[in-house]
């Protein structure tokens, strides 16, 4: 068979070259091999691709081995070949020309693709750079901070802004309708208990945008509390200055936040005439440093009501009208019970806290006092007693017992007159209650005299007269609370003997002011940041201004007796 | 002499920062406010507009570098972009108090953290890669390597014409199954478990001893230029290693920082619009 075969290279600058060659065979074969009288030289032609014969038929292409070949774009194995067929083996097209003149077969071969894009093949497939690979850095933060600004920006602020009137004005103390809000992303801190069921609704306090919480915004609830401090007369910047959240803070915590600290109260307290110049109160800016001897309330005028604050430094001395000696009563010797037992009186007896643990109950002479101190005025009736604190009653009832005996009867006093020693239940004609009046008016002159001797009234008591030269006491003014603006808890101390603050030992008048000074206190007490003693900032013993603001633990303020 | 970005001007950079640092570490504990420390006591306002102004001059990096003119130098912008950077950690913290929560503004704060930590790796990256890289490549681009590595494949599959189909066929797979890099793991690992080459290579070896004689050198030659092969796609890979890892902390590093951004401008927004 011969062959004639014509190769076409196109130029790289267009056009196409044309190289032509015979070949003679038996069977024509194509492949990579150098064997194949068509060189298909391709690393993806098989070795021997195909054979092509020349039969009676006509010229018949088989492919080689178990492989197919492409025949006018259909998979086949055998194929007859006419001229305009056109074969493809790897990347070459092979054309069936027609048959020129001493040839049997004729066939152009052409590349598909130029041999030399190896390289462009290679960086095509190859990503050298991050860049190529992942999405872009940019786009990337477009993403992310469109996420940010749309959820935590975009959708709270329309939700305040849009929301319409509802959202934005004051309701008093609702839950916002809906429920949480988006703004709960802005939301810095945990709210403290007693505020969490408004918690959502953050406009509450916050009543307007870009605006410091308002002291409006409390008391539309908190109505009650009034000017900590009256701004009219403290007009200095330290009062007039502050709001309700210059000391109470929000979203610290679920406990109330409340400025104890003792630098709040020394901003002030250090030097006074900043701010009330006209006060008597002294500076202080620390417990342990320049804190003044204690100044307690002490009775000076019972009669009108007089009292005095007077520092322990000048030994105050009391008037109470009242005569005690502790020392007395801690004489084991001196004390007789009415058991017969020989025993020093307790503090405990007589003094005990209030409920609260703070300041000691009112001594009640009845139920104290009076254990020894009977304000009996009949021997033959021990039990029986006139009402203690009440000198205008005294005699009258002691004119009313007497008369009651005689017209009773059956006294069983020897000296008494028949009248009144008679039996019980018998009748006296007019003459006899005469007489037994008159024995009864005596009894009750003697008693009343008793009462008011030395022996009753006046062992504790000062006897004076009234107007009217009735007997009398002078009035008794104690103190239930040296030191009202503040607080103390016994119970606190109680680990402590009483004897340890108040010299009762050698007390043998009450007009001794028995309290501590405050170098005992500062024994164990120091200021709050002390390490090695109690840290006991201002608010610890001093109730903050306000008259009637409950302390933080105690009592109401002072009661006077 | 090189000065690098971290030793630039005597570490003039790095004593500001620190002096920085110092300074509010010190006012921090020597201030008592009256509740407890917070973002909103007047060093806490302070330590914020501070630790603002730093964040948008770090971020304001990202335009200078792409300016030809500044007074300064770029390598002195980056010095005091890390060093304050880094400042940056001991102003915020303590501008937060200490306090956290699950809102936006420790949201800012994380976010600020993630860039700072980000940021870290990049600086070890700039310390150590660039050395590196011109140890495995000496001198070489990554260009030049391409082109060489394409001109092996050329005349590997010419050397292995003779061959049979099968072995033929894997010489094909090394030619046209061979890349560089193409995914961000093969990158950031500086190999590729798919390689054709490697394949290629491996085969042919354990297949040498049973060719027959005539196509011995045939398959040596081929052996031959696919270990050169191999080696040099070793070099380009490990360029193209250390190029992403240079490359791949910017993906956390910038869009975080366009996150952080935005999470500060809500911050400060809500800060102030619940004053």
């Amino acid at each position: 068979m011969r062959l004639h075969l014509d190769t076409r290279t196109n130029r790289p600058g267009g056009g196409v070259t044309s190289r032509s060659a015979e070949a003679s065979a038996e069977t024509v074969r194509l492949g990579r091999g150098t064997d194949n009288e068509v060189q298909l030289a391709d690393p993806r032609v098989p070795l021997r691709a195909a054979t092509i014969h020349q039969i009676p038929e006509g010229i018949r292409i088989e492919a080689a081995g178990s492989q197919t070949l492409l025949v006018n774009g259909a998979l086949t194995r055998i194929a007859m070949l006419t001229p305009g067929d056109r074969v493809d083996i790897g990347p070459f097209q092979l054309g069936v020309a027609a048959a020129t003149e001493g040839f049997d077969l004729s066939l152009t071969i052409e590349r598909q693709e130029q041999a030399g894009d190896a390289e462009q093949a290679l960086r095509d497939r190859s990503r050298l750079t991050l860049a190529e690979c992942l999405i872009s850095k940019r786009k990337l933060a477009w993403v992310f901070a469109t996420i940010i600004a749309v959820l935590f920006i975009a959708l709270p602020l329309s939700e305040q802004l849009i929301g319409g009137s509802d959202n934005r004005a004051y309701r008093k103390v609702e839950a916002r309708s809906g429920g949480q809000g988006y703004d709960i992303v802005w939301r810095s801190g945990e709210m403290m208990n007693e505020h969490k069921y408004f918690a959502n609704d953050c406009v509450a306090c916050h009543e307007k945008p870009f605006q410091v919480v308002a002291d409006q915004a409390c008391t539309n609830c908190h109505a009650a509390v009034t000017q900590h401090a009256d701004k009219k007369h403290f007009s200095g910047p330290n009062v007039a200055g502050k709001t309700c959240t210059s000391c109470h803070k929000e979203h610290q915590g679920s406990a109330p936040q409340l400025v104890k600290r003792q630098a709040l109260c020394v901003s002030c307290h250090a030097d006074l005439k900043d701010d009330a110049p006209s006060t008597t109160l002294l500076n202080v800016s620390s417990f342990v440093g320049d804190h003044p001897e204690f100044r307690p309330t002490v009775s000076v005028a019972p009669e009108s009501h007089g009292w005095k604050r007077i520092s322990l430094d000048q030994t105050p001395r009391e008037t109470s009208n009242l005569k005690f000696s502790h020392k007395a009563h801690a004489d084991a010797k001196k004390m007789k019970w009415p058991d017969g037992r020989n025993e020093a009186v307790k503090c405990g007896f007589c003094h005990q806290p209030q409920v609260d643990g703070g300041r000691m109950i009112k001594v009640e002479q009845e139920s104290k006092c009076g254990v020894c101190h009977r304000l009996s005025f009949e021997k033959t009736d021990p039990k029986r007693t006139v009402t203690h604190g009440k000198p205008d009653l005294v005699a009258r009832e002691l004119r009313e017992y007497y008369a009651n005996r005689a017209l009773e009867g059956g006294v069983e006093e020897e000296a008494a007159p028949l009248v009144v020693r008679r039996r019980p239940g018998t009748a006296i004609n007019d003459a006899e209650r005469l007489e037994a009046l008159g024995w009864a008016r005596k009894k009750a002159e003697d008693a009343i005299a008793y009462m008011f001797s030395k022996s009753q009234c006046g062992t504790c008591h000062t006897v004076t007269e009234t107007a009217d030269g009735a007997p009398t006491v002078k009035p008794v003014q104690l103190t239930a609370d040296w030191q009202p603006k503040s607080w103390f808890s016994h119970r606190k101390h109680e680990q402590s003997k009483c004897g340890s603050c108040h010299a009762t030992e050698a007390s043998e008048s009450s007009a001794d002011v028995l309290l501590p000074l405050i170098a005992t206190c500062r024994k164990c007490h120091a200021d709050e940041t002390s390490q090695n003693k109690v840290p006991s900032p201002c608010g610890s013993c001093h109730l903050f201004h306000q008259p009637d603001l409950e302390p933080v633990k105690a009592t109401k303020s002072a009661s006077k007796q | 002499m090189h000065d690098g970005f971290l030793v630039h001007e005597r570490f003039r950079h790095l004593k500001r920062a620190v002096l920085l640092s110092v300074a509010v570490i010190a006012v921090y504990a020597y201030h008592q406010p009256l509740d407890e420390p917070n973002g909103g006591t007047w060093f806490g306002y302070t330590l914020g507009g501070i630790g603002a102004a730093l964040i948008l001059w770090l971020m304001w990096l990202g335009v200078r570098k792409r300016s030809y003119k500044g007074a300064f130098s770029l390598r002195g912008w980056l010095s005091a972009h890390v060093y304050l950077g880094l400042a940056l950690i001991v102003v915020a913290t303590l501008h937060t108090g200490f306090q956290f929560g699950w809102n936006l503004h420790t949201l800012a704060y994380t976010l600020m953290m993630l860039v700072i930590t980000s940021g870290l790796f990049g600086v070890y990256a700039y310390a150590r890669y660039p050395s590196l890289m011109t140890h495995n490549s000496e001198g070489v681009s990554m260009d030049e390597l391409v082109t060489r590595i394409a001109e092996i494949d050329r005349e590997c599959l010419a050397a292995a014409q003779p061959l049979p189909d099968d072995m033929m066929r894997h010489v094909v797979d090394a030619s046209e199954n061979c890349r560089i890099g193409g995914s961000v793991r093969r990158l950031l690992s500086g190999t590729d478990p798919n390689c054709g080459t490697e394949r290629a290579f491996t085969t042919l070896r354990d297949a040498a001893a049973n060719v027959p004689s005539d196509l011995g050198p045939t398959v040596r030659a081929v052996l031959q230029l696919l270990g050169r092969k191999r080696v040099l796609l070793r070099t380009a890979r490990t360029d193209a290693r250390v190029k992403a890892m240079l490359d791949i902390w910017l993906f956390f590093h910038i869009p975080l920082s366009f996150a952080l951004l935005a999470a500060l401008v809500g911050h400060v927004l809500s800060v102030f619009f619940y004053w």
